[in-house]
């Protein structure tokens, strides 16, 4: 993803010339791309379990990283890639959390990572973006599509200094992940959301 | 003569209200200590369903006391009595309000709406804030042992106007004999 990406700056004839002409010169994407450094300290992991209206819980996980890059002159350049610890699941007591940690779930001695990579970005509108990729969770994988959203986007952050916020929303389905366990009462779908500061590297 | 008894309407929902809030007591004291399954989701659900009946009846019994006061206490009663009756039917009120908010706050604290009785979307009275849950658990809790203390006083109370002053100040809220 680029500047044009997430702000409107693309827009301005002087930022149109100057992509054209770094693209033109075989410099755009080195010139362009920004990476960008997501992770737990400014950021949250939420995922809500369960399409029940009877029965319905939710969790998050705190320790987790990821990199964004953002190429706005090629949207389709752009990538997200996230790595979350397993272990650092947190339900809403310390029972289910347990349990979430357990073999039926994330079993987390055996896949202690859960992973997102994109393979696919592209801009559905000024502040929006599509973005598809796999999500790999207990050795399997499957596709995710985010929807993602940015805002407070700070094109001349320094390194280290807040870049933008995102918030991404997708679901999925656990039972393709062998996560079965009281399907029938909570649901099969899983909402997970993650709402984080970007940094410059 | 004074009215010496309260409206069946009053002792109606009085009575309906006691026996809800006890299977209420029973069900949350028994249903945190299970373990995770089938049993356990089903008796939160119903817990957050009986709870928020709880809320409505105790809407409706305020409503009812406004238009009609309760019988004044006979001025037989120790000084002290008549001071603190007032009081602990107030606080019973309250708790039978703060009980089933703090417990609606909660579950929209935990990021889970909830579905009254399976059909009504009932709206999130927050965001989900697990900090908040955490401090609304809380509350719910010490709401709970709060109200076991005055219900027992409540009880108390009985024993002792019926048992052993005999007074007939329970009589007055009693469904079966009139006064």
């Amino acid at each position: 993803m680029t500047i044009a990406l997430l702000s409107t700056d693309v827009r301005r004839p002087t930022t149109l010339l100057l992509a054209a002409f770094l693209t033109l010169a075989g410099a755009g994407p080195a010139a362009a791309a920004e990476r960008l450094e997501i992770s737990g300290k400014y950021g949250t992991i939420d995922f809500a379990i369960g399409n029940s209206r009877v029965f319905r819980t939710t969790g998050s996980f705190t320790d987790w990283k990821g990199t964004v890059k953002v190429d706005d002159v090629n949207v389709g350049q752009s990538s997200v890639d996230v790595i979350v610890k397993t272990a650092s699941i947190q339900m809403l007591d310390t029972q289910q959390t347990n349990i979430l940690k357990d073999s039926d779930y994330f079993d987390v001695a055996h896949f202690p990572e859960m992973t997102f990579h994109s393979t696919r970005v592209e801009r559905t509108g000024e502040y929006s973006l599509k973005v598809e990729g796999d999500i790999t969770l207990r050795g399997v994988t499957r596709p995710m599509t985010l929807a993602m959203t940015v805002s407070d986007r700070q094109p001349q952050a320094a390194p280290g200094a807040r870049y933008a916020r995102f918030r991404g929303v997708g679901t999925i389905k656990r039972s393709e992940f062998g996560m079965t366990k009281y399907i029938d009462m909570v649901g099969d779908n899983v909402e997970i959301s993650i709402t984080t500061e970007a940094r410059r590297h | 003569m004074a009215q010496s008894s309260y409206h069946p309407v009053a002792k109606t929902l009085h009575w309906v209200t006691a026996a809800i809030v006890l299977v209420m007591l029973a069900l949350g004291l028994w249903m945190t200590g299970l373990p995770l399954g089938f049993t356990k989701l089903y008796a939160y659900a119903w817990h957050k369903w009986i709870g928020l009946v709880v809320l409505v009846l105790t809407l409706g019994r305020l409503l009812w006391r406004w238009r009609h006061p309760p019988p004044a206490l006979p001025d037989a009663l120790p000084a002290w009595q008549l001071r603190l009756a007032p009081l602990a039917h107030w606080a019973l009120l309250l708790l039978l309000l703060g009980m089933p908010i703090s417990g609606w706050l909660m579950s929209s604290a935990a990021g889970v709406s909830v579905y009254w009785f399976g059909y009504i979307p009932l709206p999130d009275l927050v965001p989900r804030d697990i900090a908040l849950f955490e401090t609304l658990r809380t509350t719910h809790y010490f709401l709970s042992r709060l109200l076991i203390v005055v219900l027992l006083l409540h009880v108390g109370a009985v024993v002792h106007h019926d048992l052993l002053r005999r007074d007939r100040i329970f009589r007055r809220m009693w469904p079966f004999g009139g006064t």
